[in-house]
């Protein structure tokens, strides 16, 4: 596929693919990165342009991992096509560096933001020209930026009607607008599945097993993506653990609160077969608090909850799809899942996460700085 | 009463910062004291239920903070050093929660905001007076020892891990303040060791 897109189809679709990618892995690392920019950091004595640079600069390091895989693929696919992909790999750096421009919080970012996007396109074409006009575009893109804007402090979201429990508005307020692109993924794939249906023209066993895959691997996506933005935006509250309220009732509030919208994919899984709805729907709970409890791994986890939760939900999925009766099983195993998220959320290092993350005065990476 | 049973509690794993504290805070104010670092706020955080030992447990009114989590919470107010709160809820939001989670009127969440608006300091200063007065077993840690050396019925001390409780005889503001300020300044242990 790499091949594909690079190198047989134009510079045009070679630079606007490699400018894509670079843009999403960027808006995952350059979004964490530069929230730390913003706090103490910025009394240190450095220009505001100097600060956004190093700002820049620390965001496309972070991000490297993801161009090293990019660099390897490109590297395999110019072997398979015969090409040379020096330029690609020299681009990949400097487009580390637009595309994490493009997600900085500029004062100017209607100006350098089309500029950035333009000079990742440029990076990603694999030419000389192209490269040289890409520098060129970055330059440009980093004179017109001016400095770094303070995001502005979070709107509070009150729910019409009558308030769900704090816990569970915070856990709202805090993962935001997050449901919107997750759900169109998590329909993705059920479309994506009832076109491999239509497709193969699956019908009785053979097209329920399909359903119930899809079905959960929808609402194991839904749910990976979730608990991960909802423990980087809501990480343990230290205060909150010593008021009257257990680890299994802090537990159980997320595993509900990750249940709840996953429930109109299970509802769509039905829709695309009567037999599919239900193994899935029994698999929501076990899924939930699973998810629940990898929202528990503390700061060592190097992966966070999502990864963790896609090889559990990928193993539950194929489960579903070939053994429905598995699901039944699951049931038994809520309490034993439930009782090892407890545990884990009693085990918990707070203070510890506190004063390296989050919540240590000063601290840029506080909530208050978020 | 604060019970702690050989509690231990350790950051990374292998540094103990409190090893095996056998102690027991009665009723009364118990001023936490020690010098930068030793693990005083880490004591604190052990006894409000924020952070779990290691190995042995806490004991709060003669219940295990974690295995009898709610009722042992229910008896408990805990004030971290540094404003703990969460930017997706506001001060009331919060305040409620906690008249929810405590079986108490909402209406004591107004009183309590009215407060807020009063010099801080002196408001603490007097609940803690009040709790004192009601037989509650309230644990301080300040550098400021002047509001509380007259009122203090013992003190902590953590030295390398391991917790030192000294009751303070009755004796004069002087002496006391004396006693406080070098057991603060991490001086050997002079009042009599519980």
């Amino acid at each position: 596929m790499t091949r594909v897109l690079l190198f047989e189809n134009g510079l045009l679709v070679s630079g606007l693919t490699l400018a894509l990618v670079a843009l999403a892995a960027s808006r995952a690392t350059a979004s964490r990165v530069l929230l730390g920019a913003v706090g103490w950091i910025r009394h240190l004595p450095l220009s505001s342009s100097g600060h956004r640079r190093l700002a820049v600069f620390s965001a496309a390091v972070a991000g490297l991992p993801v161009f090293f895989i990019m660099a390897f693929l490109t590297v395999l696919a110019g072997q398979s096509a015969g090409r040379s992909v020096a330029w690609y790999l020299a681009g990949f750096f400097p487009m580390g560096l637009a595309s994490s421009l493009f997600w900085t919080p500029l004062k100017n970012a209607r100006l350098a933001r089309p500029l950035a996007f333009l000079s990742c396109a440029l990076f990603g074409a694999g030419h000389p020209l192209f490269f040289a006009a890409g520098l060129g575009m970055l330059v440009l893109a980093d004179l017109v930026a001016g400095p770094m804007r303070r995001k502005r402090r979070t709107r509070l979201f009150v729910p019409f009607g009558r308030k769900p429990g704090l816990e569970h508005l915070i856990s709202l307020r805090a993962v935001g607008w997050t449901f919107v692109p997750l759900y169109l993924l998590s329909y993705a794939v059920l479309i994506l599945t009832q076109l491999f249906i239509l497709n193969n023209r699956l019908a009785g066993s053979m097209a329920s097993a399909a359903a119930r895959f899809g079905g959960t691997a929808s609402i194991v996506l839904f749910m990976a993506f979730l608990a991960a933005r909802l423990a980087a935006r809501r990480p343990p509250w230290p205060w909150l653990r010593s008021q009257a309220m257990s680890a299994r009732g802090r537990v159980t509030g997320d595993a509900a609160f990750l249940t709840v919208p996953c429930l109109p994919l299970v509802a769509v899984t039905t829709a695309l077969n009567v037999w599919a709805g239900l193994p899935v729907l029994i698999l929501l709970p076990l899924l939930a608090v699973r998810a629940a409890a990898h929202i528990r791994d503390g700061p060592d986890s190097r992966t966070g909850p999502g990864l963790a939760l896609v090889v559990e939900g990928g193993l539950a999925a194929l489960a579903a799809a070939l053994l429905p009766w598995l699901s039944l099983v699951s049931l038994a195993g809520i309490p034993w899942a439930l009782s090892a998220a407890a545990r884990r959320d009693r085990r918990l290092k707070v203070s510890r996460w506190t004063e390296l993350h989050r919540l240590a005065a000063g601290d840029s990476q506080s909530w208050s700085a978020a | 009463m604060i019970r702690f049973e050989q509690a231990s509690f350790s950051y990374d794993g292998r540094v103990r910062v409190i090893d095996r504290a056998e102690a027991e805070l009665g009723p009364g104010l118990t001023l936490c004291l020690g010098l930068n670092g030793c693990g005083k706020s880490t004591l604190l955080k052990l006894a409000a239920g924020v952070e779990h030992p290691d190995e042995g447990r806490i004991l709060l009114g003669g219940r295990d903070l974690w295995s009898d989590e709610v009722a042992a919470r229910r008896t408990l107010a805990y004030l971290p050093e540094h404003p703990d709160l969460t930017p997706f809820a506001t001060i009331g939001d919060i305040l409620r929660m906690v008249c929810r989670l405590r079986g108490e009127a909402p209406g004591r969440a107004s009183e309590a905001l009215e407060a807020m608006d009063n010099r801080i300091a002196e408001v603490i200063l007097s609940w803690i007076g009040d709790r004192v007065t009601d037989g509650a077993a309230v644990v301080v840690i300040s550098h400021t020892l002047a509001p509380f050396a007259e009122a203090a019925a013992r003190a902590v001390t953590i030295e390398r891990g391991t917790v030192r409780v000294s009751e303070l005889p009755p004796q004069s503001s002087e002496e006391r303040r004396k006693v406080l300020d070098g057991l603060a300044k991490g001086a050997p242990v002079q009042a009599r060791t519980a």
